[in-house]
C-alpha cells in the first residue's frame, strides 16, 4: 500500500479508533476482547481500504460495519439472521406503547450515577442484536438509516430492535429502581 | 395528531429522524401531552447515559500502537510485557562475564586480604559505587512510576501542548530558558515522544525538572529521558566511559535490565532510563546531540529576550 493511501487510511479510518473502542468495549464487556475486536477490525479495514469509496455514508458508519461482522462472527452468529420480533411494524410499536404502562420512574427523578453498574449489566445481558443496534444508536450516533446500513436490514428493523432493547434496558431499569425503593424503605 | 398516531413516531421524533413537517406536527402534540413528552424525555435520558457512560471509557495508550504494528504485520498483536532480550548473545555473555570480574575484583581490592592502595581512597571507590547504585535505583524508580502513570491516569503535564517540540518550547519559555528541557526525536530507534511533566529524579533539591517519556509501541517499553539542572551527585558516581565514540558520558549503572546513563552539559544533568539494550542506548544517545543542540537553542532563546 503506497504512503499516500496509508496516509488516508490514518487520516479518515484511524481517526475512529476511540469510537471503536468504546463500541468494542460496550459490545463485549471485556478489555481484551474489546482491543481483540479493534485490530480485527482496523486490519480488515485495511485490506480492504483500497476498494473503499467515501459514498453516502463515509468511514464512520463502514467502520463500524465491520467491527459489527467482527463481533458477530466471533459471537458464532450471523448478523443476517434476525429474530420474530424483528418484524415489528411501526403500527405493533404504537400498540405495543399504548398497552403498556408508562415507565415507573421519571428520568428527572432519577439518580443515573448510581445506574452506572446496572446499566453495564442491562446492556451486556441484551442479545446481540439489540445490544448492536443500542449503542449504535447511543453511542456511534448513527442515524437510522446509517445503523440500517451497518447491520444490514431495513429501516423498519432497526426501528423495532431498537424499541426492543430499549424496551429490555428500562425494564431492568425498573427493577433495580424498584430494588432500591424497597431497600430504601427497609432501611 | 392523537396519542395513538403520535406514537408511531414518537422515538423517530425524539432521535430527530423525522421530516420537518411530521416533526412539527409531533412537537404540537407534546406541548399538550404530558404522557407522550415523559416518553420522549426518558428516551433522551437513556441515551445521553449510554452515551456519557461509553465517554468514560479510557481507551488504552499503547492502542493505537498496537494497531498500527497489527496493520504493519498484517496480524493482531498481543500486549507483550516480557523484557526485551538483548540482540546480541555473545554481548550478554561477556557483560556476564565482567560483571562476575567485578564483583572478584572488588572483593579482592576490599575485602579480607585488606586494600593495597590505602582506606582512605578504598572508603572513596567503595562510596562511588553505593552512590553510583543508589542514584541508579532512584532513576529507575521515578521512571518506573511515571511509565505505571502513563498506562493509568496519564503521565503529561496538563499545561503542556502533547507534541514534542512544543514541550520542548513550552518548558523553556515557562523556565525562561533555565531549564534546558530537551525531547529528541528517538523515532529512528523505535521510540515515539509520548508525554513530559516536571518529575525529578534528584528530589526535592532540584525539583525544577523535566521528563520526557517515549515509549516503544511493538512491545511497550519505555523510555526516560531527563533535564536536570546540574545534580552533582553523579559525579560521585564514579567515571564510567564505556565506549571511547560517546567520552559525554559521565556515568552508567545497571538496575537489573535498566539502564542509566548520565552526563553534564551546560550546567544541566541529562539521564536516560530505560530497558534498552545497552549498546543502542549508547548509540541513541550520540545521535541526540543533545551538548550541540542545547547551546544552539539556549542562543536562539537568550537571542529573543535580548532588545
Amino acid at each position: 500500500m503506497s504512503t499516500k493511501i496509508t496516509r488516508r487510511f490514518e487520516e479518515t479510518v484511524l481517526c475512529h479508533l476511540d469510537l471503536v473502542y468504546r463500541m468494542a468495549m460496550k459490545l463485549a464487556g471485556d478489555p481484551h476482547e474489546a482491543e481483540d475486536l479493534v485490530q480485527e477490525t482496523f486490519l480488515r479495514a485495511h485490506r480492504a481500504f483500497e476498494k473503499f469509496e467515501l459514498r453516502d455514508y463515509g468511514a464512520k458508519p463502514w467502520l463500524l460495519r465491520i467491527l459489527h461482522n467482527v463481533f458477530y462472527t466471533r459471537c458464532g452468529q450471523t448478523s443476517r439472521a434476525p429474530s420474530l420480533l424483528d418484524d415489528l411494524s411501526l403500527e405493533d410499536i404504537a400498540i405495543e406503547l399504548e398497552q403498556q404502562p408508562l415507565p415507573s420512574f421519571s428520568p428527572d427523578e432519577v439518580d443515573w450515577e448510581q445506574f452506572d453498574e446496572e446499566l453495564k449489566d442491562a446492556v451486556l445481558a441484551l442479545s446481540p442484536e439489540y445490544r448492536s443496534v443500542l449503542l449504535l444508536w447511543a453511542v456511534s450516533g448513527l442515524s437510522y438509516k446509517e445503523i440500517a446500513h451497518v447491520v444490514k436490514c431495513p429501516l423498519g428493523t432497526v426501528m423495532s430492535r431498537l424499541y426492543r432493547a430499549r424496551q429490555q434496558l428500562g425494564e431492568a431499569l425498573n427493577e433495580f429502581a424498584r430494588e432500591r425503593r424497597i431497600n430504601a424503605r427497609q432501611a | 395528531m392523537n396519542c395513538k398516531t403520535v406514537r408511531k413516531y414518537l422515538f423517530a421524533f425524539a432521535d430527530g429522524q423525522l421530516g420537518v413537517q411530521a416533526n412539527c406536527e409531533v412537537l404540537d402534540h407534546l406541548k399538550m401531552c404530558p404522557p407522550c413528552s415523559k416518553i420522549v424525555d426518558e428516551h433522551q435520558a437513556v441515551r445521553s447515559k449510554l452515551r456519557f457512560s461509553a465517554e468514560q471509557i479510557q481507551v488504552p495508550p499503547l492502542l493505537e500502537g498496537r494497531v498500527r504494528k497489527a496493520i504493519q504485520l498484517g496480524r493482531t498483536v498481543k500486549e507483550d510485557t516480557r523484557r526485551p532480550r538483548a540482540k546480541n548473545r555473545i554481548f550478554r555473555i561477556v557483560a556476564l562475564a565482567a560483571c562476575i570480574t567485578l564483583i572478584v575484583t572488588g572483593t579482592w581490592y576490599f575485602g579480607q586480604w585488606g586494600n593495597p592502595i590505602g582506606n582512605n581512597n578504598s572508603f572513596s571507590s567503595n562510596r562511588g559505587l553505593n552512590i553510583a547504585q543508589s542514584t541508579a535505583l532512584k532513576v529507575r524508580k521515578l521512571h518506573v512510576l511515571c511509565s505505571r502513570k502513563c498506562d493509568g491516569a496519564g503521565h503529561h503535564h496538563e499545561s503542556l501542548p502533547s507534541d514534542r517540540e512544543s514541550v520542548v518550547k513550552a518548558i523553556r519559555s515557562q523556565y525562561n530558558g533555565e531549564l534546558l528541557a530537551v525531547a529528541p526525536d528517538l523515532s529512528g530507534y523505535g521510540f515515539e515522544f509520548e508525554s513530559a511533566n516536571f518529575c525529578s529524579p534528584a528530589g526535592s533539591d532540584n525539583d525544577v525538572s523535566a521528563h520526557a517519556m517515549y515509549v516503544d509501541y511493538a512491545n511497550g517499553n519505555r523510555f526516560s529521558l531527563f533535564s536536570v539542572p546540574h545534580w552533582d551527585v553523579i559525579d560521585q558516581c564514579g567515571k564510567n566511559t564505556p565506549d571511547r565514540k560517546n567520552p559525554f558520558i559521565h556515568s552508567v549503572s545497571q538496575c537489573d535490565d535498566t539502564w542509566v546513563l548520565a552526563w553534564h552539559e551546560n550546567g544541566m544533568t541529562y539521564i536516560c532510563c530505560g530497558l534498552v539494550d545497552p549498546e543502542k542506548l549508547l548509540s541513541m544517545v550520540s545521535d541526540m546531540q543533545i551538548a550541540k543542540n542545547d547551546v544552539e537553542r539556549y542562543d536562539a532563546f537568550a537571542d529573543r529576550g535580548r532588545p
